[in-house]
């Protein structure tokens, strides 16, 4: 039996599993497949907003009681985010920003989005820094626009310019490269050379150049750095389509990470449900190919299963919601048609963003009027109801911190 | 400046586009407008079905006749759009099994070929299918693209010598002397109006007909009938099913492309533009599919829509499924004492061309001109493959493609294999690409953000070719990929539980968090809103 | 609708693409698509060309033939899309039309060749000595090379003279001890590769299984039919399949667990039978629900209590490389987890998802050097990690592995016999 099983391998899941590990538990890790690292941008948001974010948490917090940061507590975000860095730093990866303040971000159709903490290889691209900035991409790439990001960002005052350069190595094949792909064109030394050798004569004039996010896989640092002498000026990467690069960076990380720390990560290994004996969770039952009901137990379970889109929720056509694993109750925004407004972008978003699992100071499930349904489970991550993370700019913060108090 | 035309054809749908050619072929000028893009009424929005003519047999023989006249018409001229599925007549537990003897005598009765199969070769043909259905006949329905059979249209009229004016609505009918001379048409973007002079007008604007007369001031009633659709996330029958029963709601599934639409509802509207899907329709569809075929509501389901269809009784008794489905051509000289007009209402798609060569009949016969009609004979362009003969619409045909190419064209809508060079020839051939609908018109030239992730991941690929090569600048391609994005919503929101809730929450995310989309353009203005879908 | 019905659509495996919501997180997975530009990836080959095949027509895409059918992309997969599944049912259509167009292709009869394996490694076998000789000369598969494109440098086994089968009916049975009354009974089903080229292996596994009290016995049985499936021979296959579960059935229909020491052979019996070669029979039903790989029993067992823990000291770093078709089983790492059970013994999963070799498609010359690259970060740990020894469940990968890295690769029963001092039939 192990101590801690974590139930998804998300940024969340990860997290937890990493932080139990290093408070001194057996952890395994069960997940459907890989999680949202693959589709994250990369950098990590905390909250929207021009001041101070660790006030606005603060702020947030005392307002909306529910919230997640209201649940972790002060100090969560950077708790998890020291977990997180000892993970990804042994691999090369680190991550800038403070609490303090945010970073102002291009993303790749040049608008401009808030982070506290970003990956070091985005910093450069910071538009409170006023240089120029060239952007650059592979010619006719499907995943990237350099000059329809530098024509937006000019659109709003800032200095910028697009050119693609032609990288025939990416077309020697008939089929599309992806950004992994490209990532791992660029950690061949001799792309960068001629990389380098297209861009040096359009550079005059320009304080730093920006790339979409495919600067290196396992060697990015080493990508990221070379291509900085190579070119004389800073450089930044900035995230595009998915998958996502940076994502697979931490993906990477973790899992180098956990095997030497004997934390088992099992993909494809769906818990359809638990075993439950009054409010104590005895077991998770993982049906094997066959159909047979194989059961994994563990002292406590971290339930970090996402979402709607993660698929910790389902949803079905009559308009119910079920939390997938213990059956923990979801309340939906009423009916079917009122989960989502008729404007896609809309500044409200949409009522079904808050639906989720309604949790405790220790995360552990409870019901509406507070009650712990299940006493040796924590949930952490998307799973969590009460916040709107797209339009708060929480979704990072919310990971990071509910992941840390939920494997304490 | 005034343009001049013989005839000025008025509504870019199947039946436009139909007389349009018609009369160019028979040597007129001939101009057609459109107040948005080619099928952006009705034709762009129907289910995709090529009528045996098996549904109307009972009980509407003359439309039953007509269709399979025409349907072996469109077969032979327009063979790149209609792909030869089949159709079946089910007799499902939930049918009366006493309606197939009589159905099977009034089809052989119009000449529509209908052969008895058993149940059991049936399911080997198409395993998806309820296993307790009691009988199964044979139809030659068919599966036909519109967009496909307007662009034909389209071709065929420019190479004919006469012209096709997108985006251009009417806006007042001119007479003199009771007799109608001209319109003045808009353009949708530029807001530039502009004076057509015609020798004759041809109404052919479908649901909206009755709103260009009434600028004649002629009275013509039709019936607008909302129909909504459901768009199933892939084909899992490769046969057309029709219920063998009398016409009623979700009892047609249609195979179209890499999708399985089921239709439709039949719901009296007062406004052709109400094009809104409401909750019980889909629910409706879902639970007759399920009779059909079981397991149908727990698939994904694509996105909903509706269309309008024109119905026409110049008594105003019959509604929805009770009123004919033939058509009518009016000559309001005749009828109103308004010389210069004539008006084409009803029909369905099956019998465009029909209706069409009626139509144009009328107006040769008032203009004095003799030729005859070619247009069952006249074989359509592929303007995709201009120098080909046209070849049968095969699914496959895309993904071949990409197989037996050499090199590298970058799929930029991965779920329908659209590419780069694709997207870049047809952005070149719109006049209209300025506009912020311009993603949208793509989308009906080539299935664009047409499949599964609608458009999620590729309206920002579409935006940044568009920009890369040249075709609009940034606040264009930003309108355009926000407006796209919209539309897409539109027909997603309906259906948005289980596996279609997650995959528009992906496409949030990209457009949302990944692009920061919102920040960059305005939320769509609604009145936009209203016209194209499907 | 009846209760036990289940519709068509829910059941067909193809219908899994309809989940697809196009994030790719499979081809980033896809060991193949990081190495080569010939293979577009498995949600390009998958559920989105899926959308374009039509029953009626052949398949129009041949770069599905680059798909090894390791099946990462399966695993990965957050909504459940059988992405690898999907694409070995395509490639069975895509061999239909090559056979159609060209019996000709030299490529179809090593195809063929790599497909009946059972039948090579039975001739093979009567001929040890010479087999090996001739095996062993490097012209043969240069001339192998060239005319049949099967890889001069792919790791061919050694053939035995004495088959698993015929040691286990000849002298295990004087040798060993008696078994006590009223024993559970096992039936091993050893797989070509065990019966011919590596008869320790099975001899490991009668040794523990005995050792823990059970009574094997050795059903009737031939190739289980995954190489003929791989190489898109679904017919070749359905023969083997319904064979074996003529032979099988009875066994299970009394309860008798079916236990398989290697990984890929397993998912055969245990889905590939039902869910690939559509065979939806009460037998392969019961088989299905009766087999299980070695080490998923023996854990079982412990924790059911009922396994012997009498393992001897073993000091050893082990690394160990979990096969890319075990992963399929959705059984955890239960070689891992009897391991740790053996004291001193440290094994470490290595982490990475496939070794390349996939079964017989490292074996063709076109694929050689994409099946090296995709298992050469592998090699090169494996080679770094100062072990002399590694572990590995499934046959070709432990030849491929062995080859590649110059370690020497065992099976896990293979330790865990030495560990329990039956030595003699393990290492």
């Amino acid at each position: 039996m192990d101590d801690v099983l974590v139930i998804g391998a998300g940024p969340a899941g990860l997290v937890a599993a990493w932080t139990a590990h290093r408070r001194g538990a057996r952890v395994k890790v069960l997940a459907s497949g890989i999680g949202t690292t693959h589709v994250m941008p990369g950098w990590l948001q905390v909250l929207n907003t021009d001041g101070s974010v660790e006030a606005g948490v603060a702020e947030l917090a005392a307002q909306q009681p529910d919230h997640p940061y209201a649940l972790a507590g002060a100090g969560a975000v950077q708790a998890g985010l020291a977990m997180l860095r000892e993970v990804i730093e042994p691999a090369g990866l680190r991550y800038v920003g403070d609490i303090t303040g945010n970073l102002l971000l291009p993303t790749a159709l040049g608008a401009v989005h808030r982070a506290a903490y970003a990956p070091e290889s985005f910093i450069a691209g910071d538009l409170r820094e006023r240089g120029a900035m060239l952007i650059v991409g592979p010619d006719a790439w499907r995943d990237f626009y350099p000059l329809l990001c530098a024509e937006n960002l000019a659109r709003q005052g800032f200095a910028a310019r697009g050119m693609t350069f032609a990288l025939p190595e990416s077309e020697a094949g008939k089929f599309d490269t992806t950004p992994p792909g490209f990532a791992r064109l660029f950690e061949r030394p001799e792309i960068r050379t001629r990389v380098a050798y297209l861009l040096k004569p359009h550079l005059s004039g320009f304080k730093r150049v920006g790339f979409p996010a495919i600067l290196g896989l396992e060697h990015h640092r080493e990508v990221w750095e070379d291509l900085q002498d190579r070119l004389g000026l800073p450089v930044f990467e900035i995230p595009t389509l998915p998958p996502s690069v940076p994502g697979l960076r931490l993906f990477a990380a973790f899992k180098r990470a956990l095997a030497p720390a004997g934390v088992q990560l099992l993909l494809d290994m769906t818990a359809t449900h638990g075993l439950i004996e009054g409010r104590h969770v005895t077991g998770v039952v993982v049906p094997t190919v066959t159909g047979r009901q194989a059961i994994y137990q563990a002292e406590r379970y971290i339930l970090a299963t996402g979402g709607l889109y993660g698929g910790g929720v389902a949803s079905d056509h009559h308009g119910l919601l079920r939390e997938v694993v213990f059956g923990l109750p979801v309340e939906a925004p009423g009916e079917l048609g009122d989960w989502f407004r008729s404007e896609l972008l809309g500044e409200a978003g949409h009522p079904i963003h808050r639906a989720g699992v309604r949790a405790n100071h220790v995360m552990q499930p409870v019901d509406a009027d507070g009650r712990v349904l299940l006493e040796n489970v924590r949930v952490a991550g998307r799973l969590l109801a009460g916040s709107q993370p797209t339009l708060e700019g929480s979704t990072e913060g919310v990971w990071l911190a509910t992941a840390y108090r939920a494997a304490c | 400046m005034t343009l001049e035309c013989d005839v000025l054809v008025i509504g870019g749908g199947a039946t436009g586009g139909g007389a349009a050619l018609d009369l160019a072929l028979r040597g007129l000028r001939v101009i057609l407008v459109e107040r948005a893009d080619l099928t952006d009424g009705t034709s762009g929005r129907y289910h995709g079905l090529l009528h045996s003519g098996g549904r109307y047999a009972v009980r509407d023989p003359e439309s039953a006749r007509e269709c399979i006249d025409e349907n072996r018409i469109l077969r032979r001229i327009v063979p790149q759009a209609i792909e030869d599925t089949g159709g079946f007549f089910v007799v499902t537990p939930h049918d009366d099994p006493t309606y197939a003897d009589g159905w099977v005598a009034a089809c052989r009765a119009c000449d529509i070929e209908v052969e008895e199969i058993s149940p059991a070769q049936t399911l080997a043909l198409e395993p998806a299918l309820n296993p307790r259905i009691s009988r199964v006949f044979r139809v030659p329905d068919a599966a036909c693209d519109s967009f496909d059979v307007l662009n034909a249209l389209a071709a065929a009229i420019q190479r004919e010598g006469g012209t096709v004016l997108t985006y251009h609505g009417v806006t007042a009918l001119y007479t003199e002397h009771g007799r109608v001379v001209g319109a003045m048409v808009r353009h949708a973007r530029t807001g530039e109006e502009q004076r057509i002079a015609a020798r004759m007008v041809v109404n052919a604007a479908g649901a909206w007909a009755g709103q260009i007369a009434a600028m004649a001031g002629c009275k013509v009633i039709v019936r607008p009938s909302k129909g909504t659709m459901v768009a199933m996330a892939y084909r899992f029958v490769n046969t057309i099913i029709n219920r063998c029963h009398p016409p009623g709601d979700g009892d047609i599934l249609v195979p179209v492309g890499t999708v399985a639409v089921i239709g439709t509802t039949s719901v009296p509207v007062s406004d052709p533009n109400e094009t809104g899907v409401e909750a019980w329709e889909v629910q409706r569809m879902l639970d007759e599919g399920e009779k059909i075929v079981p397991g149908f509501s727990r698939v994904r389901a694509l996105r909903a829509w509706a269309g309008v269809r024109p119905l026409y009784e110049e008594n105003e008794a019959a509604e929805g499924r009770e009123a004919k489905r033939t058509f009518a051509v009016l000559d309001h000289a005749t009828r109103d004492g308004v010389a210069g007009l004539a008006t084409v209402v009803g029909g369905k798609f099956t019998t465009y061309r029909l209706m069409a060569e009626r139509t144009a009949d009328l107006v040769c016969a008032q203009l004095g001109a003799t030729s005859t009609c070619q247009t069952a004979t006249y074989l359509l362009p592929d303007p995709r493959r201009p120098s080909e003969a046209a070849q049968p619409h095969w699914p496959g045909h895309r993904l071949e493609q990409i197989e037996a190419s050499e090199t590298l064209d970058p799929l930029i809508c991965e779920c329908e294999l659209v590419t780069r060079s694709q997207l870049v020839e047809a952005a070149r051939a719109n006049p209209h690409i300025e506009a912020k609908t311009a993603l949208d018109d793509l989308r009906r030239d080539l299935r664009l953000g047409m499949g599964p992730c609608q458009g999620g991941f590729c309206n920002y690929r579409a935006g940044g070719v568009l920009h890369a090569t040249g075709s609009v600048d940034a606040a264009q391609a930003d309108r355009a990929i926000g407006d796209f994005a919209q539309r897409r919503w539109k027909g997603q929101r309906p259906l948005l539980w289980g596996q279609s809730l997650r995959q528009a929450l992906l496409d949030e995310h990209i457009y949302r968090t990944i692009l920061g989309m919102d920040a960059l353009c305005a939320p769509g203005d609604p009145a936009d809103m209203e016209q194209a879908d499907g | 609708m009846s209760e036990t019905y289940t519709p068509i659509l829910l059941e067909d495996i193809r219908r899994t693409a309809d989940l697809c919501v196009k994030c790719n997180i499979c081809t980033t997975a896809c060991p193949v698509a990081a190495v080569t530009d010939l293979f577009p990836g498995p949600k390009f080959v998958g559920p989105q060309a899926q959308r374009f095949r039509d029953p009626e027509m052949p398949s129009p895409d041949d770069s599905l033939d680059y798909c090894s059918g390791c099946g990462v992309c399966t695993q990965v997969c957050p909504h459940d899309v059988k992405v690898m599944e999907i694409n070995i049912a395509a490639k069975a259509e895509l061999r239909e039309r090559q056979l159609e167009e060209n019996k000709l292709d030299p490529h179809l009869w090593r195809n063929w060749l790599l497909g009946h394996n059972e039948a090579l490694g039975e001739l093979g076998g009567w001929f040890a000595p010479i087999s090996n000789l001739v095996m062993g000369i490097p012209l043969t598969r240069t001339l192998m090379e060239v005319t049949l494109g099967i890889d001069r440098h792919a790791p061919f086994p050694k053939f035995h003279f004495t088959k698993f089968r015929s040691w286990f009916f000849g002298a295990h049975q004087k040798e060993k001890a008696p078994t006590p009354p009223g024993a559970p009974k096992v039936a091993y089903f050893y797989g070509c590769a065990t019966n011919n080229y590596e008869p320790e292996v099975g001899r490991a596994i009668v040794a523990v299984l005995e050792h823990n009290g059970f009574e094997v016995v050795l059903p009737e049985q031939n190739c289980c039919g995954l190489p003929m499936q791989s190489n898109g021979d679904f017919d070749g296959a359905r023969r083997y399949a319904n064979a074996n579960l003529r032979t099988l059935a009875p066994y299970a229909a009394e309860g008798i667990p079916i236990v398989l020491g290697g990984t890929s052979c397993a998912m055969e019996l245990k889905a590939d039978y039902q869910h690939l070669l559509g065979i939806h029979t009460e037998e392969a039903r019961l088989v299905a629900e009766n087999t299980y790989d070695i080490s998923e029993f023996l854990w079982m067992q412990h924790e059911a209590g009922r396994l012997r823990t009498d393992f001897a000291r073993t000091e050893a770093y082990l690394p160990y490389h979990t096969s890319c078709h075990q992963k399929l089983h959705r059984i955890g790492r239960p070689a891992l987890e009897l391991l740790s059970l053996v004291p001193g013994l440290r094994a470490e999963e290595m982490g990475f998802d496939c070794c390349g070799i996939t079964g017989t498609y490292g074996y063709k010359h076109e694929k050689y050097d994409i099946a090296y690259a995709v298992g050469e970060p592998l090699f090169e740990r494996l080679k770094a990690s100062g072990a002399e020894m590694a572990l590995c469940d499934n046959e070709t990968c432990r030849w491929n592995i062995a080859n590649q890295s110059g370690l020497r690769v065992v099976h896990t029963m293979q330790i865990l016999a030495r560990a329990y001092g039956l030595s003699e039939h393990g290492l």
